[in-house]
């Protein structure tokens, strides 16, 4: 029986290209409606001309953005799937293969020395789950939105909110808002980081419950605005995520997310 | 604020000092003519470079680490857009002293920053994230400096016509729209806080 590892590597290195160049529907709809509302002309021009750069990227398949990011890849790995081949490695090539066909920028560096690095940039992370598919979601991070991200262990009993619009507010325009923001509460210091980021795989178009709808209100009241230019629409989308925590812990994370909110997903059977 | 009747200004670059000086923030702009890109690397470099290998007199810096491939010989651009100006926050004060006029980047550089431009440079924004509509604002790569750098982080010398739409941000006054924002936003954020519920 042929290795599965090929159709993985295609499917795997489909799915980054597509996240790079084609924005989901979802995140492109939200833009479009908060142009829509938007009562500041100039934060209206900045999502305006944001919609144009995504419609020609659609057209030519190119990068969006230069900054093609890490891509993120949450591996779901169903118990009875037949994985004959090294996930990693997998990945890896996949990513190699994406470099060169789409192309993908080449930024990654060893951390200290800062000297370029050749191997493929991205981050893992698998779950096990029922039945026989390995489903794999990409979410592609780049740079000015991962910067701004950030992790405290609060006080058990802190309002958590202070924390969160305090990051937001500091972020300003650098994340590149509008923005998609993931909170992540509870779980341990990792856990909530994990947390928070596996939120941003979620659609903008899920109903909202009442406190990530209360978070997106006061985001949006500070008034940032695309580009950090000033403007209603700070933030798109509100996801919060909980899990519950040691006694003594208030975990939070905050993953933020820039308007090219790219993700992409795909499942096969083994 | 409605500009759809308005001409666009196109400024050629290089830049001088006098033509920058009537531009307030709030106003739209697009270049024509040379853009430099440089982002953290490039300014460490041309600043301990004794020789630089091109003049930043009257010039125009684009925060940009492009994602350019090499056809052959020649250099394709697939995607341009800025990057994160307030990285370079800390150099660019020297940077303006050396005679660089315009700077184009996104999310905004701090007060001291604004402070440094004195008469003579002004901070353009541009959208971030959108790589595709400024590629399609670059017509020729002219040039490399500090390609062992690597291609992210090297200065490319960019021949462009009408780069933009580019939002004035920070005037030649020192004026910033960012900091109008931002003590909004602060004022706002301490209302917002101030508001403390009780968890139980």
């Amino acid at each position: 029986m042929p290795s599965h590892r090929e159709a993985f590597i295609l499917h795997a290195a489909q799915a980054l290209q597509e996240a790079e160049t084609r924005l989901p529907r979802d995140v492109t709809r939200a833009l479009a409606n908060a142009a829509k509302v938007e009562s500041n002309d100039r934060a209206k021009e900045q999502i305006c001309t944001i919609l144009e750069n995504v419609k020609l990227a659609g057209a030519a398949g190119l990068p969006m953005c230069q900054d093609t990011g890490v891509p993120i890849f949450f591996v779901e790995i169903g118990r009875e799937a037949n994985i004959d081949f090294g996930l990693k490695e997998a990945l890896a090539t996949a990513v190699q293969r994406a470099t060169d066909a789409v192309p993908l920028r080449k930024h990654a560096v060893y951390p200290l020395t800062r000297r370029s690095c050749d191997e493929p940039l991205f981050d893992m992370i698998c779950d096990v789950s029922e039945g026989n598919r390995l489903s794999v979601a990409v979410l592609v991070k780049g740079a000015g939105s991962e910067n701004v991200s950030a992790l405290a262990m609060l006080e058990p009993l802190q309002d958590v909110r202070p924390f969160v619009l305090n990051t937001i507010w500091e972020s300003g325009g650098k994340p590149c808002p509008p923005i998609i923001v993931g909170l992540g509460i509870g779980s341990t210091f990792d856990g909530c980081a994990r947390l928070a980021k596996r939120t941003l795989l979620r659609s903008l178009e899920e109903e909202q419950s009442p406190f990530e709808a209360e978070i997106l209100e006061q985001i949006n009241e500070l008034g940032i605005g695309p580009m950090g230019l000033g403007g209603d629409t700070t933030a798109l989308r509100v996801f919060v995520e909980e899990a519950p925590c040691h006694t003594a812990m208030l975990p939070v994370a905050v993953a933020v997310q820039c308007w090219a909110d790219r993700k992409a997903r795909f499942s096969i059977k083994l | 604020m409605d500009r759809s009747n308005a001409m666009p200004t196109v400024l050629h670059a290089p830049i001088s000092p006098a033509d920058i000086a009537p531009f307030k923030i709030g106003d739209v702009v697009y270049i024509s003519g040379v853009l430099y890109t440089a982002r953290d690397k490039a300014h460490d470099r041309m600043l301990a470079d004794p020789h630089l290998p091109f003049s930043l007199q009257d010039a125009c810096i684009y925060h940009s680490g492009p994602l350019i491939v090499k056809d052959g010989d020649t250099y394709r651009v697939v995607s341009a857009g800025p990057t994160t100006s307030a990285r370079m926050n800390a150099q660019t004060p020297s940077i303006v002293k050396q005679g660089v006029t315009a700077i184009i980047g996104k999310g905004g550089m701090s007060q001291e920053v604004a402070r440094s431009f004195a008469g003579r440079c002004m901070y353009l924004a541009f959208t971030g994230g959108c790589g595709m509509l400024a590629r399609e604002k670059i017509v020729e790569v002219l040039d490399v400096y500090y390609a062992e750098l690597g291609a992210t982080e090297a200065v490319w010398k960019l021949k462009v016509l009408n780069f933009g739409p580019l939002l004035v941000a920070i005037d030649s006054r020192g004026d910033s729209i960012y900091e109008t924002v931002r003590a909004r936003s602060h004022e706002r954020l301490l209302r917002l806080i101030a508001e403390r519920k009780r968890v139980l």
